[in-house]
């Protein structure tokens, strides 16, 4: 347990994110104020706080009032910026459980998750947590209050990853309960059906859901450094095969090269972000860098 | 074309070849397990991997056994022997070759396949029309070449004739010397000619036993050695005689034993064997023997001689693939009985109390069939002081007090002669009367003074000690002699110490020191003096079984002939020297060889100390004459060539060491012996190249990635 008295909310991640924010990158359809562009206009709201500028933050909102007083960078914060409904979707198939380090890559997510949920709870959002492998294995409904990032937390904690992912049950999962005009967070090594999961991702697009795939996959699924003859044995299916790593690691890595490539031009062409996540990179790290990349595109759009 | 490997020991070490595999067998065995998320993208990449995985995995396995086996291949050290093989022709030219034909007493050995020799030479005869079609040869014998150089000819007769004039010899072989020859000569072949030794042999072990390549001192690595070895292979069966001995002494009329050894060298039983003994040319008797493998048999043969000479004597054993060993000759010295005049000193009634009872027995035991080789006489002293001369050859004189000075002068007159004479001692001999009489007058016949009697007191002496190596006690070198020390003395007399004439050792002493037997030569003859009685008196050796062949071996002694041949044992084939002394000095002698042919021998050495040097070529009787007398000399072969067993191979090549040798068989034909080029190229570099080539490419494979 961490500081926080969390699991998975630690506090070397959250300094990461301490300037951080995620902002969805549609028109959301909320009630409370938050970060996020409303289709509601016109709604009166009220400065509440400055907090320090980011890169990505909308310069309209400088105070720069504020700049010339004490020579800083703040944003105003207003009371009552628009919501968002945001869901995680985190994979706990029985790839997930699956480490070459210290931290599986299902550990790994949950980590992203509770990091994400916090941010977004921080923002007022609303968050949700669908876990899911061969069906349902736990939904929390989308929710603001910041005390529900415990009952995330002891959700993801007693979770084991196991089984495998039906991408058809996947899909009608999502529809039922992910949110219209909302965020949803994708969080899986996609080793199941990729194709057909990518695709019933798409679905929720339609339901002017912004899309995000994190892709969290261990450093050795990707570089593939064994060595020695061994027998590899798959983890979701009863299947093994031996082999000699060194004689087929360049092919292997040629193909999950093409694979990743395939993941990501998939997504980009269903107008999904996608991210990968090596395991072997910090996660608040990597969730920093991303946001902040993320945050510079939107910007840059803007 | 044949593989030949200097150290085949090491082709053991190629089995190491299998490590690779049982490496790789056991490192699948090995295989680590590791779960993994999905084999999905494993599985795709082995499929399009595994055919070249395959082969490279099935490659490295192959370099790396390769290179085990290449590295044992290489530690054994391969040789390529080409042939040039059979009707190849071979062009070749400016050969200079050496034939040498063994010529060794076993070439005589003539099983059914045909006689050595001729098979040798048949094949010598092969290689004389293929050398001198190419090249000069040049052909001697193993024993007796010529001095070297030998002539090398082209001609095909000259080497023919000197081939027909290669005989068996019985001369000892010297194969170093002879190979050190055709070296030599050889050498002076022009230097860009081929030069090969070809030496036909049938290998036997003997001679090769002395030979060593160290004993080479003209060798020259550039000439190539080919033993062509005989009969390789073949069983070989020889019995031969091995010996004869007379244990007798050989006197007309008496039956004298022949003792004939036969051997057999064989693997198998041989027999049945006929042995065959003829006497001047008449056959006399014959025996039939079978042996067993590598038995020794001693057969017995008997013969009654009717005249006093030698007689020519000899041993055969019918019909045998080797008949130069199965033939023993021998000359039997039969002599006329020996007439021993004893003198008795104190004559009694009874014959037994007698001084002369025992000696009489001893000498003339009664042999069944009558003949002793001794014929003694017993006389009275007075009869014996008459006698103006003496028909014997031995005179005893046992306890005799006196003689007349007459008998005296004419006792030493007959020993100085020649003659023999034997002093008996007893209780008549006063030590005085017999220095004055036999020692310190004209007749200084005693071999030395007498002090006085002596009288064992507590117990009676035994003899102490004798010299086996005197002739006169031959007879007594082995446990015969336990008789004659258990002999018992109560009483002899003690010679004078200091005497001025120096003596020799005696041949018998008493154990308290006492010289119990002496001996001294006066003239031609020769004195005996016991110190004791003839008789009971003074001592029981009268009654022990050592008494008659003392008694006997001393009068043999006496008697044997100066002028005796030398044993049956000489051998033909080597050089002989004879005291000329023997054939009457500056008499001009002539030899006679058992084949007919006239020898004039050598003579060399100081007057009076002449010797003969001659050779005897062949075995038998050789005859030596001059112009008074003729003597025969019996000449057999060496039985060393009578071991037919063949040195094997390896030890032929052991005894070259570091000198390389060709062994050939006369079963495959010289023009096909010659046509092999034995080639013998060394596969190690080619060995040590592909090594480095296997080990560089399985480095190579095995660290691609």
């Amino acid at each position: 347990m961490s500081e926080t008295g969390l699991k998975y909310l630690r506090p070397e991640i959250l300094s990461c994110l301490a300037n951080s924010s995620l902002k969805s990158r549609r028109v959301v359809d909320g009630v409370l104020s938050g970060l996020h562009d409303s289709t509601y206009h016109g709604y009166s709201v009220e400065f509440t706080q400055h907090r320090e500028y980011s890169p990505g933050d909308d310069i309209r909102h400088v105070d720069w009032k504020a700049y010339g007083k004490s020579d800083r960078y703040l944003i105003k914060e207003y009371e009552e910026e628009t919501n968002l409904k945001a869901c995680i979707m985190v994979d706990a198939s029985s790839s997930m459980d699956y480490a070459s380090g210290a931290i599986t890559k299902w550990e790994y997510a949950c980590y992203l998750t509770a990091s994400l949920s916090y941010l977004l709870l921080k923002q007022r959002d609303a968050v949700g947590l669908i876990i899911f492998s061969e069906g349902v294995k736990a939904v929390l409904p989308p929710l603001t209050r910041i005390s529900y990032l415990r009952e995330i937390d002891r959700t993801l904690s007693e979770t084991r990853p196991q089984g495998r992912v039906s991408s058809g049950r996947l899909v009608s999962v999502a529809q039922t309960f992910a949110p219209r005009r909302g965020l949803v967070i994708f969080i899986s090594d996609l080793l199941d059906s990729p194709g057909e999961t990518i695709t019933g991702l798409k679905q929720l697009m339609h339901r002017k859901n912004e899309v995000i795939v994190f892709h969290v996959l261990d450093t050795e699924e990707i570089e593939f450094n064994f060595t020695g003859l061994s027998i590899f044995e798959d983890m979701e299916l009863d299947a093994r095969v031996m082999s000699d790593p060194l004689s087929i690691r360049k092919e292997y890595r040629r193909r999950v090269k093409a694979f990743l490539e395939l993941c990501s031009s998939s997504c980009r062409s269903a107008s999904m972000e996608y991210q990968l996540f090596n395991t072997s990179a910090l996660p608040g790290v990597a969730l920093a860098r991303y946001l902040s990349s993320r945050n510079e595109t939107r910007k840059i759009r803007i | 074309m044949v593989i030949g490997f200097e150290n085949p020991l090491f082709l053991y070490s190629a089995a190491g070849g299998t490590i690779p595999i049982l490496i790789h067998l056991l490192n699948r065995r090995k295989a680590k397990l590791q779960r993994f998320p999905s084999v999905e993208f494993i599985l795709e990449s082995q499929k399009k991997v595994a055919r070249h995985y395959r082969l490279r995995q099935r490659l490295l396995l192959a370099l790396r056994v390769l290179s085990i086996v290449a590295m044992a291949l290489f530690l054994a050290g391969p040789r390529l022997v080409t042939g040039g093989g059979k009707g190849a022709v071979e062009a070749e030219s400016n050969l200079a070759s050496i034939i040498i034909v063994d010529n060794s007493l076993s070439m005589n050995y003539s099983p059914p396949s045909g006689k050595y020799i001729d098979l040798a030479k048949n094949f010598a005869e092969g290689l004389i029309k293929e050398l001198t079609a190419q090249g000069t040869v040049a052909v001697a014998p193993l024993l007796s070449p010529d001095k070297a150089p030998w002539d090398l000819t082209p001609d095909i007769e000259s080497a023919r004739r000197a081939l027909g004039e290669i005989k068996v010899s019985y001369e000892p072989s010297d194969i170093a010397s002879t190979l050190d020859k055709a070296y030599a000569s050889l050498k002076i072949a022009p230097p860009q000619y081929r030069k090969s030794i070809f030496f036909i042999t049938d290998g036997t072990s003997v001679p090769w036993n002395d030979f060593s390549a160290a004993k080479l001192t003209l060798l020259d690595s550039s000439v190539k050695l080919k033993i062509v070895s005989l009969g390789r292979g073949q069983s070989r069966e020889n019995a031969y005689l091995k010996g004869v001995s007379l244990p007798g002494y050989p006197v007309v009329g008496a039956p004298l034993s022949i003792e004939a050894v036969v051997e057999s060298n064989s693997a198998e039983p041989m027999g049945p064997l006929q042995v065959e003994l003829e006497v001047e040319g008449k056959t006399l008797q014959r025996k039939v023997v079978k042996t067993k493998p590598g038995e020794k048999l001693s057969l017995q043969f008997e013969f009654v001689a009717s005249r006093a000479e030698p007689h020519l004597g000899k041993l055969s054993i019918l019909k045998d693939n080797l008949l130069d060993d199965n033939v023993y000759y021998f000359t039997i010295p039969v002599r006329e009985r020996v007439n021993a005049l004893i003198v008795d000193g104190d004559p009694k009634t009874s014959l037994l109390n007698s001084e002369t009872y025992y000696v009489v027995n001893a000498l003339d035991p009664g042999t069944p069939s009558g003949r002793s080789p001794v014929a003694p006489k017993v006389v009275t002293v007075g009869e014996f002081n008459s006698m103006g001369s003496y028909n014997a050859r031995v005179i005893i004189l046992a306890n005799v007090a006196e003689l007349t000075g007459t008998a005296r002068r004419q006792l030493m007159d007959y020993v100085q002669a020649g003659g023999n004479l034997i002093f008996f001692l007893g209780d008549r001999v006063t030590p005085d009367n017999y220095n004055k009489s036999f020692h310190d007058s004209p007749t200084r016949l005693l071999p030395s003074r007498l002090e006085n009697i002596e009288e064992a007191k507590e117990r009676s002496w035994r003899i102490g000690s004798l010299d086996p190596n005197q002739l006169a006690l031959a007879a007594f070198r082995g446990r015969e002699s336990e008789s004659l020390l258990s002999a018992q003395f109560k009483k002899a007399f003690r010679l004078e110490r200091g005497d001025p004439e120096p003596r020799a050792d005696p041949l018998l002493t008493l154990e308290n020191g006492m010289p119990l037997l002496l001996e001294k030569e006066v003239g031609k003859g020769k004195v005996l003096l016991f110190t004791s009685t003839a008789d009971r008196d003074w001592n029981d050796l009268g009654t022990k079984g050592a008494y008659l062949p003392l008694m006997q071996g001393l009068v043999r002694y006496l008697v044997r002939d100066e002028a005796e041949w030398p044993a049956s044992a000489t051998l033909a084939g080597r050089p002989m020297e004879l005291p000329l002394s023997r054939m009457g000095s500056g008499q001009a002698v002539q030899i006679v060889a058992p084949d007919g042919r006239t020898l004039k021998p050598a003579i060399s050495g100081e007057a009076g100390m002449e010797a003969l040097r001659f050779t005897g070529t062949v075995p038998g009787f050789y005859q030596l004459m001059t112009p008074s007398e003729s003597k025969h000399l019996a000449l057999n072969a060496s039985r060393e060539e009578s071991d037919l067993n063949a040195v094997s191979e390896q030890d032929l090549r052991n005894k070259f060491a570091e000198v390389a040798i060709e062994i050939v068989y006369d079963a495959d034909s010289p023009r096909d012996i010659l046509k092999r080029k034995e080639k013998s190229v060394s596969l190690s570099s080619a060995l040590i190249l592909s090594l480095f080539l296997a080990l560089a490419a399985e480095g190579f494979i095995a660290n691609k990635t």
